[in-house]
């Protein structure tokens, strides 16, 4: 097929429907009157399409509007049917069951999290808690912070009341902390037997 | 084409149907139902599978009515939901020709018709005279080819609701039925010589 040819036939359609310029509608009416084959193949198309527009409708026959009715009764049932079928309760309430799902992540999360610190080896648990307060009690900088504020006050009670100076309670302060050294030193040699057990 | 002659737009029927009224359904069926059956059997070339294809379409029509959005013509619509339980059906029942492109590149005119004389068109003639020849024609072009002339040269609608209703860009669409014309006359020569 020649160059003009194929020009000739892209144009076809364009010049049907009047979508057409100016300069391919000097081109395709010159190959139109110089080529037979391509006048002949406009003339076939035109043709057809005359034809075509005028090929008779297909009756609808009675058989169509009864199958049809049919098929819509059949699915009008079907939805009944659906409808009177008990659903669950996640089916009516479709987002109760995302927050239920959700629920059972945090769930488990929260157990393996859990499950993680129980089997954890930083766990101090190889030191028995009592020894354990007992040498935070001593060892820890906050068991002596604690101390200090009770006996500043102390001290600021004996200069704002200076008759408490003379009262025999004051005895008892200096008995408290003689027992408080006695104690220290208990500790401490309760301490130098724990170090080994820690150290095991 | 069916809304210039009706009072109720074809839109308006389908949004009383969205809203309960079983009637508004049954004019739409009324409607559109000789159109649509037109359309498959040119389509599938079987009148009884035709009809089946369009039942099939009310019933998608009738139990999915909300999936309808006033966006698009209920024509553009419901002509897609035809032509795509249409191919469907072809491609079960794997009869269809492999389109090839050589053949429209190779072809022969002069073989085809060997009585062909200066001015005459016999060809012409034969289609004039027994329209049916386009039918066989047309059941022997590739699928997206005989929709397209369908929608267009029988269903007269425009290449815009055309591009709508295959979802393919415009001047695909213009491109594609134009190819489609040509290779239609192309199986009339095949159908004329072996007859």
């Amino acid at each position: 097929m020649e160059q003009d040819c194929y020009d000739f036939q892209e144009l076809i359609s364009k010049f049907i429907d009047g979508e057409i310029n100016y300069k391919e509608r000097e081109f395709f009416e010159n190959h139109l009157s110089e080529c037979l084959d391509c006048r002949h193949l406009y003339e076939n198309i035109k043709a057809t399409q005359e034809e075509m527009s005028e090929l008779p409708e297909p009756e609808v026959t009675p058989e169509f509007m009864e199958g049809l009715q049919e098929k819509i009764l059949e699915a009008k049932e079907k939805e009944k049917e659906e409808s009177y079928r008990p659903k669950g309760f996640f089916q009516n309430i479709p987002t109760l069951s995302y927050v239920f799902g959700a629920c059972i992540i945090l769930l488990i999360a929260g157990f393996s999290i859990y499950q993680y610190n129980q089997a954890s080896p930083t766990k101090k648990a190889s030191v028995p808690k009592l020894v354990k307060d007992r040498v935070n009690q001593v060892s820890s900088p906050g068991s002596a912070k604690t101390q200090q504020p009770t006996q500043k006050k102390q001290q600021q009670n004996l200069v704002s009341n200076p008759k408490k100076a003379g009262n025999p309670d004051s005895n008892s302060t200096n008995t408290d902390t003689n027992k408080n050294n006695l104690d220290q030193s208990k500790l401490n040699k309760m301490q130098e037997k724990i170090v080994p057990v820690q150290g095991q | 084409m069916a809304n210039s002659n009706h009072e109720v737009s074809d839109e308006q029927l389908i949004k009383k149907f969205q809203e309960g009224d079983e009637s508004a359904f049954e004019e739409l069926v009324n409607r559109f139902s000789k159109r649509l059956t037109h359309f498959a059997y040119r389509y599938v070339n079987d009148r009884g599978v035709a009809e089946d294809i369009v039942q099939e379409t009310f019933l998608k029509v009738y139990k999915n009515k909300h999936s309808y959005k006033p966006i698009a013509k209920f024509s553009t619509w419901i002509f897609t939901i035809t032509g795509n339980l249409a191919k469907t059906k072809l491609r079960k029942w794997k009869t269809r020709q492999t389109y090839n492109f050589s053949n429209y590149e190779d072809r022969d005119w002069e073989n085809t018709l060997e009585d062909e004389s200066e001015d005459t068109n016999p060809q012409k003639e034969i289609i004039q005279t027994d329209p049916e020849v386009i039918q066989q024609a047309l059941a022997n072009l590739p699928d997206h080819s005989k929709k397209v002339i369908i929608l267009r040269d029988i269903q007269e609608l425009s290449y815009d609701e055309i591009s709508k209703i295959t979802d393919v860009a415009l001047g695909t669409v213009k491109s594609r039925i134009n190819r489609a014309r040509i290779k239609l006359q192309d199986e009339i020569s095949k159908i004329i010589k072996n007859n």
